[in-house]
């Protein structure tokens, strides 16, 4: 009996201790009409077509805050969020305590001094295909698709957006209230709304307009409702 | 107290020997200090032979045809000589010269407009571009991986088996950083080895009056950007750094070569307009064209007399590296990529 109990105590201590700490973090959703977006599906529009076939961004420096005083960063400094990769879209941690924190900070992008320090590896390797190769630095943010009213070949639009050198740093930061599930939403219709794609639908260099629509992609991290 | 004061002095004094024995020869003593930062990816002799394997090796192109010696021979100071605008695969033809590649780790950006800011990442512009190796740096780190060769060699450099494109450029940066020019005739006069001929002597004074702002010593070059009053060639309308910076004062200018090996690497200009030192002289001379962004040196004029020219360029020749050039460690590694088959 005595032998069954201690038996009953050991498995079910040894159950607790194995059981995996919560890790908390941030999970990026990209959507479009408050869809989860898709690669290579079709969205319509009242006034086109719409496909995704690449999305993928730079978000660096994460850090949570409370108050003024208390803040953890993220060990892991640089995170590439593919879409093509669903395990890329959530950023945990086990060391995340859990605190009432107040709010997240993140840069949407890479930093200049980043940009310039030479090859680096894992997120910020060069065959990510997110370094730009006829001119040096780190594309921050690439969506790539066709829509039926883009008028150049196949239909097709690129942004590539970056740009680290004065007076075009495309790299900007995001502050969200804290969502207890971590879950945030990055609403491309928002950003969709704001283009013409009849006359915009190609950046592929630093300069004024990587830097306006970064500022506007910026603009649309939600915590999910 | 001063016993304490000597034992630090004499270790750091350890330190800084062991330091500098570490780049034996490649950081001379009469360069300032290079701008490369040796210590985010420290020389090793292993590394080293990779890098010279994968600069003479095609496979960083999209047919296996083109390799970067292709473009920068050993035998041209690493440049092309008898070709104005590089070649690529398929017989494609760019619109720059190839430049020379030497004393990398002083350069503070790389191409002819500084579109690239780091030695690492060099590497990159021509395995991407359509015209020179056409290919993918994934698909370049993919066929490296599947090759009967490299993965042993990284093992053994890196300790990991498993390449990527930060190993890679690091690598190739590593065999760059090793092409050190400081072993000309002028560097042997400098250090007391020879003396300058009358000739030679009269055109450093020259170079002197004339040169040293933009191709400072011992460099040769302040590695910065000018407008030469070069007259654009309109069938390649290249505006030079102005296409990265975007800013109507850097039209035109291009980056200022190094005057080192100038016999082994012509033709001249970024778009390899001169084949001869003559008809760069008679440019400095007769041939630059004023606009908004020419260099404020060269507004007052240069003048030479036919026998000036003569000497400037006998003390330009004191400039060439033989030892540089004819170096069997920077040659194409033929254990590596040719072995012999038993």
């Amino acid at each position: 009996m005595m032998k069954t109990i201690l038996f009953i105590i050991f498995t079910v201590f040894l159950c607790v201790s194995f059981v995996p700490k919560k890790k908390r973090g941030l999970t990026f959703t990209p959507t479009f009409q408050r869809n989860i977006i898709n690669l290579d599906r079709d969205y319509y529009r009242y006034e086109d077509t719409i496909r995704f076939s690449s999305l993928k961004f730079y978000i660096s420096n994460i850090k949570l805050h409370k108050g003024k005083s208390k803040t953890y960063c993220f060990p892991k400094r640089f995170h590439l969020i593919d879409l093509s990769n669903p395990a890329s879209l959530r950023i945990l941690s086990q060391k995340v305590k859990k605190s009432n924190w107040d709010s997240v900070s993140f840069t949407l992008g890479i930093d200049s001094i980043t940009n310039s320090a030479g090859a680096l590896g894992g997120d910020l390797d060069p065959t990510n295909g997110m370094y730009w190769t006829w001119q040096s630095g780190y594309i921050n943010t690439k969506i790539e698709g066709f829509s039926s009213q883009c008028p150049t070949r196949k239909n097709k639009f690129q942004f590539h957006l970056g740009g680290f050198t004065f007076p075009h740093q495309t790299a900007q930061k995001v502050t969200l209230p804290y969502a207890e599930d971590g879950e945030y939403e990055l609403n491309f219709s928002k950003l969709f709304s704001t283009i013409n794609l009849e006359s915009n639908h190609t950046i592929m260099s630093p300069g004024k307009k990587a830097v306006d629509m970064t500022e506007i992609l910026a603009t649309c991290f939600h915590s999910k409702l | 107290m001063n016993k304490n004061l000597i034992v630090i002095v004499v270790f750091s004094l350890f330190l800084f020997a062991f330091k500098c024995m570490k780049y034996d020869g490649l950081i001379p003593l009469n360069f300032p200090a290079p701008i490369y930062n040796f210590e985010e990816n420290p020389l090793d002799s292993n590394k080293i032979e990779i890098g010279r394997a994968l600069f003479y090796d095609p496979i960083l192109s999209k047919d296996n045809t083109i390799s970067c010696s292709s473009c920068h021979s050993p035998y041209n100071a690493f440049s092309h000589t008898d070709h104005d605008l590089s070649h690529g695969i398929y017989d494609s033809i760019g619109t720059r010269n190839a430049p020379a590649l030497f004393n990398l780790a002083w350069h503070s950006s790389f191409m002819w407009d500084g579109a690239i800011n780091h030695l690492d990442m060099q590497a990159l512009a021509p395995i991407n571009h359509v015209g020179e190796m056409g290919e993918t740096t994934k698909n370049v780190v993919e066929k490296l991986n599947k090759s009967s060769i490299y993965p042993v060699l990284f093992e053994s450099a890196f300790g990991t088996k498993e390449i990527t494109g930060e190993l890679m450029l690091k690598a190739l940066t590593q065999f760059l950083l090793t092409l050190v020019s400081a072993n000309s005739k002028y560097d042997q006069v400098k250090s007391g080895e020879k003396f300058f001929s009358s000739k030679e002597q009269n055109g450093y004074k020259l170079f002197k009056q004339n040169c040293n702002s933009c191709h400072n010593e011992p460099l040769f070059s302040s590695y910065q950007f000018a407008n030469n009053g070069l007259p654009i060639d309109s069938t390649l309308s290249d505006y030079g750094r102005k296409s990265i910076t975007q800013k109507k004062e850097d039209n035109m200018l291009f980056k200022i070569p190094s005057l080192r090996n100038l016999s082994y690497s012509y033709p001249y200009m970024h778009d390899g307009r001169f084949d001869k030192l003559n008809q760069v002289l008679n440019h400095y001379t007769n041939g630059v064209k004023d606009s908004p962004t020419m260099s404020p040196k060269l507004k007052k004029g240069i003048v030479f007399s036919s026998n000036e020219k003569v000497d400037l360029i006998a003390f330009l020749k004191t400039l060439d590296d033989k030892a540089f050039v004819f170096n069997p460690k920077n040659k194409f590694p033929r254990s590596i990529l040719l072995p012999k088959k038993d």
